[in-house]
């Protein structure tokens, strides 16, 4: 035992920055995995294939190190191939998911698929780049101690880039009033929907809750409009809370119809569990998607910036 | 299998006002009273796995979203 550690001990330099640059990156993926009730795929085996190509990804960025040092440079082609995986991984998990929306009563919508996809195929990349400076650091210090400080300063930049930001941060939220106009549903003073039906009315009265999402700048405005992210805050909401429908009942549909004049958001939604402190947390936590996220406001100070320069 | 359906569109129309409904491609059915208009428009929404939507309280349309 004791020889076999004294032997480990005397491995060379470029295997160390293998063996703590793929323990590094790993070690990244595993703390990206945070599987929680929104996130696909929440069981084990999504945990396998997750854990699998992160492996795979580690292998490649720690590997990549010692080959360039050796005047290998076809090692960057393998790279490139990774690359290449990594996309036709997200293309699959895209199909996956798109077919498992049909099945869902809220469904995600294309946009938050899309996100979702978007993440996993970045994580794999973060994963090479973290094991790739990881043992870069330990061929430059020559030593594998340099690799571990190495290691934990990408752990923690990875853990930085990992988190997007939350509804709550580019919105206030707050419990609106339900009320009816005839057959017209109201969220304060938002048109929700048309309810024909006066046992749908009933039901909705006493299930539904009605949330106003008010956005807190020019481009958060835009980014509510998004049908995409409407889409996500109605399946983040019933996934987290459950929904009160069914196939059938076309009539209690949790929905988002947006203000025109002020951009507001007026929500419905149909929870299993009716507790409003909850419902407020569960809309503040849905994630922005990435792919509804416009900046009007930075282009406009592009062009002004660039009249002034005379460039336009 | 093929699976079609029709969405974005009026699949039936219930009133009890036989003068508001004329006659068109959609089907039509005719109530005795807003209570049968309701009861009529509860099962075809349920059949349909439509939207009810009331156009005015003697006539309602039943419409499948998506």
């Amino acid at each position: 035992m004791i020889k076999g550690l004294m032997h480990l001990m005397h491995l060379d330099l470029y295997t160390w920055a293998v063996i703590i640059g793929v323990l590094a990156g790993f070690a990244t993926r595993m703390l990206l995995l945070r599987t929680d009730y929104r996130q696909y795929p929440t069981y084990p085996h999504g945990h396998v294939i997750h854990l699998s190509l992160g492996l795979i990804a580690a292998g490649m960025g720690a590997v990549a190190v010692p080959a360039l040092l050796d005047r290998n440079y076809t090692a960057i082609t393998f790279l490139a191939l990774a690359a290449q995986q990594f996309r036709e991984v997200r293309n699959m998990e895209r199909e996956t998911m798109s077919k498992l929306d049909h099945m869902e009563l809220v469904p995600r919508g294309a946009s938050y698929i899309e996100g979702i996809a978007m993440v996993f195929e970045g994580r794999n990349y973060l994963v090479i780049f973290s094991s790739f400076i990881t043992s870069l650091a330990v061929v430059i210090i020559h030593h594998w101690y340099g690799g571990v400080i190495a290691g934990l300063v990408m752990i923690f930049v990875a853990s930085r880039l990992r988190t997007g930001r939350f509804l709550r941060e580019i919105a206030e939220i707050r419990l609106g009033t339900l009320r009816w106009e005839g057959a017209n549903l109201f969220v304060d003073d938002i048109h929700l929907m048309n309810v024909g039906l006066k046992k749908d009315r009933e039901r909705i009265g006493q299930h539904g809750v009605g949330v106003v999402v008010q956005p807190l700048s020019a481009d958060s405005v835009i980014t509510l409009a998004n049908m995409g992210q409407r889409q996500a805050i109605l399946h983040d909401v019933s996934a987290t809370l459950g929904v009160y429908r069914d196939t059938g009942e076309a009539g209690l549909v949790p929905i988002a119809k947006r203000k025109l004049e002020d951009g507001r958001l007026g929500i419905l939604v149909l929870p299993q569990e009716k507790d409003e402190h909850k419902i407020i947390d569960a809309v503040g936590r849905v994630p922005v998607l990435e792919s509804a996220v416009r900046m009007p406001t930075e282009t406009l100070h592009h062009i002004n910036s660039s009249d002034r320069r005379g460039w336009s | 299998m093929i699976d079609i359906t029709i969405a974005q569109s009026i699949l039936a129309v219930v009133s009890c006002k036989p003068d508001r409904v004329g006659n068109g491609a959609v089907p039509v059915f005719l109530a005795q009273s807003i209570e049968e208009v309701q009861k009529l428009g509860a099962t075809l929404g349920q059949i349909l796995d439509g939207m009810v939507h009331e156009l005015e309280p003697e006539t309602i349309i039943v419409v499948r979203h998506s």
